[in-house]
């Protein structure tokens, strides 16, 4: 089942193209990463995705085959919007339910356990609670209607480390207890190589990279050797970014066949999943789709370099 | 997660809270939201209409007879009572209708709203109609209980045809019912539109003032054609002035709301601004008189029911266009 | 409004349903080393291994469930899956379905007179790789390669599902995917 799939949409606002002709197929059962810049596109996309947009252009739909916003999507979709908006002037056991109130389905013993575990008291209100746990509060109302998909909208963004690791600890034990999937937009990519399996990069509303990240980083590797001596064969290799330094040069590169000696006077190292994103993002040009050499799962568009 | 299953859960069917059978939310459910979140803002609301209820109550409306002359503090009371009423519409609006919408739109909680199981439209009708029938039904009882309390005073104006004015026309019980209605429903759609708080309740302010003052002023007039008679025993004097004395002094109803006079031809014609310039012989010879528009007094109640009538249907009206405004646009 | 105690889960109710109340906690908690150099998959199934060694962790003893490693770490749970497969494979745990996973095995142990003359061996290479000019770092970097070329030529032959950090030789990129 695709837990995502769009095809050529495209959202405009005004004046301004948020998302460009975006064409993305998910699967289900991975813990998703939407990377980008601020103003990417990926508010955008996870907006749509949930139904509080519209496509200007092309279609969207989730959980294979659902009309986001539709009664269906509703139920199976849980969303943390940015900045986990809560009523502050409710105290957290009202929120809770009030927020059952909303939904059809509804584990209300899950929650309290869960409140009670983070230490999170009833009786205070919204406003009163730290940052980390609105978060975590947030967090609860989305998963206590036992959604197959989790949406997070920057879910770290005002967070501190603490509360962060905290929070990230906590969706993963729920991702470990229920099976669900999880997509998640964050503009911050050192943390996400030890909790993502799939990538999406967006830049300027432009789809980058879509991917496992074990297929992307099997993909990819850093090339360091002579600077000046460029000469790589370029029809073999695909040279994404290049850091040049006097002497040395870091190159990126994308191998597309299996098998590749390292050229000669060049020494290879993995590429971490931070250096793949950063390169892409450098270079609004470049980009990677799933495609038959580089994802069992998709098919469909080639790579472009 | 793909290779195997989770090792340590139970991957849960869907769990239904008990009594849960159909696929929409149920109403109760959402009453229990907009009860939660808006009890504060009814409560204060109705605390001013509260205050002058129990001023009624509590104290005597001043005599006709004695209004100018010896109790000065009981006219003050009456003023400040049916202004306190002729403001609760206003307050209504300003504080249920302008902020339900616009004020989720500016915290960013629509988000959290619309992304639950109840959808968009359940969600604004259980929030709104419960809230303007509740604050129609107050408004109801608050104008019986001014007309009661009006007339136990012994309010001569009643029945000298000051019923029909504004101030007191509209806090009669159906069309206070169906201003309130109103100034919740144009709060709630310009709300809707605007999505800032305090924008959208300038514009209810400014629209609301508008309607209210066109109504008093013109449309109200002609619900019904007004009719036209003689007025018996008029004087009229050289140059088209004259005067007339009209006696009201049936029992306990509304006098007739008298909207013009002018001189006219036996016929009703009315007279050209040259013919006016005659002597009060001509006139007499001319047989010309004094006509009145006005409408009757028996057509109290039906102007009422008519006002109320446009008020709730305009109401609707605009409660759906924000049903339609919220589907097609974004939070 | 309760839900049925069916949502909870099937290891809280077998422990609840025995007589011997909740089972024992893990005795070892994991810790993850935060730069890039070994695969996080790899760094707990050394950890099991390493505390199997220094006597933390015997046989029978359970492991952290998926769901508090993940909770403490903050990593995807596919990376505690593929650490706790790779310690099935080298035979030191088993999983039991709805209880979680145990040591089975222990690690060879190399006897100590074995260890000294290792130990040995390794010491009259060093001395050798100074002498040839080789400073501290350049002589972990020469073993760290070296050992890196021996475990790819050794895994060649063994079939196993690979990380992501096995591609890194262009040989085994076929593995992936």
């Amino acid at each position: 089942m695709k837990l995502m799939e769009t095809s050529g949409l495209t959202k405009r606002f005004r004046r301004t193209w948020a998302l460009r002709d975006c064409t993305l197929a998910i699967p289900a059962g991975h813990v998703v990463a939407l990377v980008g810049p601020n103003g990417a596109g990926k508010t955008t996309l996870l907006n749509l995705a949930v139904g509080l947009l519209r496509p200007t252009f092309g279609r969207i739909s989730v959980l294979g085959g659902e009309k986001p916003g539709s009664v269906a999507a509703r139920r199976r979709v849980g969303f943390v919007a940015q900045d986990a908006p809560l009523y502050g002037h409710l105290p957290a056991g009202d929120m809770l339910h009030l927020a059952r109130n909303l939904n059809l389905t509804w584990d209300e013993e899950r929650a309290r356990d869960r409140l009670a575990d983070l230490g999170i008291p009833l009786a205070r209100k919204v406003r009163q609670l730290s940052g980390g746990q609105r978060a975590q509060l947030a967090l609860t109302v989305a998963l206590a209607k036992r959604p197959e998909v989790l949406i997070l909208d920057e879910p770290l963004a005002s967070l501190d480390p603490l509360a962060r690791h905290d929070f990230m600890g906590s969706l993963m034990a729920a991702v470990a207890e229920d099976g669900l999937s999880v997509v998640f937009s964050s503009h911050v990519v050192s943390e996400l190589e030890r909790i993502a399996d799939y990538l999406v990069v967006l830049n300027e509303g432009r789809l980058q990279l879509a991917g496992e990240v074990d297929v992307l980083l099997g993909a990819h590797h850093i090339l360091t050797g002579p600077g000046g001596e460029m000469a790589l064969d370029s029809k073999r290799i695909a040279v994404v970014q290049a850091t040049q330094a006097g002497a040395q040069a870091h190159l990126l590169v994308r191998t597309s066949a299996a098998d590749q000696p390292d050229p000669p006077g060049w020494l290879s190292s993995p590429a971490t999943l931070e250096d793949l994103v950063l390169a892409y993002l450098r270079d609004p040009k470049a980009s990677v789709l799933p495609g038959p050499d580089l994802t069992a799962a998709a098919g469909g568009q080639a790579a472009r370099a | 997660m793909t290779a195997s299953a989770p090792p340590a859960g139970l991957r849960g069917e869907p769990l239904r809270p008990a009594g849960e059978k159909s696929a929409r939310v149920a109403w109760r459910r959402l009453a229990w939201v907009t009860w939660r979140q808006q009890r504060t803002a009814l409560a204060g609301l109705l605390a001013l209409p509260a205050v002058a209820a129990i001023a009624m109550a509590a104290i005597a409306a001043p005599d006709y007879g004695s209004s100018y002359t010896d109790d000065p503090a009981r006219v003050g009371l009456k003023s400040a009572v049916v202004l306190l009423l002729q403001l609760t519409p206003v307050l209504a609006g300003l504080f249920i209708g302008a902020p339900l919408i616009a004020r989720e739109a500016e915290q960013g909680t629509l988000r959290l709203a619309w992304t639950q199981g109840a959808d968009r439209t359940r969600w604004l009708l259980c929030r709104t109609v419960p809230v303007m029938v509740l604050l129609a039904l107050a408004a109801a009882g608050l104008g019986l209980e001014l007309r009661w309390w009006l007339r136990a005073g012994g309010w001569a104006v009643w029945y000298a045809g000051g019923q029909w004015l504004p101030q007191f026309f509209s806090l009669n019980p159906l069309p206070f019912a169906g201003w309130v209605t109103l100034s919740v429903s144009l709060g709630l759609l310009l709300g809707a539109a605007i999505r800032r708080t305090v924008p959208a309740m300038a514009a209810m302010l400014a629209c609301y003032a508008a309607l209210l003052s066109a109504t008093s002023l013109w449309w109200r007039h002609g619900y019904l054609s007004p009719l036209l008679r003689v007025v018996p025993h008029a004087t009229i004097v050289s140059g088209g002035g004259y005067g007339y004395g009209v006696g009201f002094s049936r029992g306990s109803g509304p006098g007739p709301y008298i909207l013009g006079t002018r001189l006219g031809w036996p016929d009703g014609r009315p007279l050209s601004a040259s013919q006016l310039n005659h002597t009060a012989a001509w006139f007499r010879e001319h047989h010309i008189a004094v006509w009145m528009t006005y409408q009757p007094s028996n057509r109290y109640s039906t102007f009422q029911f008519i006002e109320f009538g446009w008020l709730v249907a305009l109401s609707a009206l605009l409660v759906g266009l924000t049903v339609v405004l919220i589907s097609r646009r974004a939070a | 409004m309760t839900i049925d105690k069916g949502s909870k889960s099937e290891a809280d109710i077998v422990a609840s349903d025995t007589a011997n109340s909740s089972p024992a906690a893990s005795p070892i908690a994991f810790r993850l080393d935060p730069g890039p150099g070994v695969p996080t998959y790899l760094q707990l199934v050394h950890q099991v291994e390493q505390s199997l060694r220094l006597g933390y962790l015997k046989e029978g003893d359970r492991l952290p469930t998926v769901k508090e490693a993940v909770n403490a770490l903050a990593i995807n749970p596919n990376t505690v899956l593929k650490a706790y497969r790779e310690l099935e494979h080298r035979g030191l745990a088993i999983g039991r379905p709805g209880q979680g996973t145990f040591i089975a095995g222990t690690l060879r142990r190399v006897g100590l007179a074995e260890q000294k003359a290792l130990r040995k061996d390794l010491l009259d290479w060093l001395r050798t790789a100074e002498d040839a000019g080789l400073d501290a770092e350049g002589m972990e970097a020469l073993f760290a390669s070296s050992l890196r070329d021996f475990l790819d030529r050794r895994d060649e032959k063994r079939p196993r599902r690979g990380g992501r950090r096995a591609v890194r030789s262009s040989r085994q990129a076929g593995e992936v995917a």
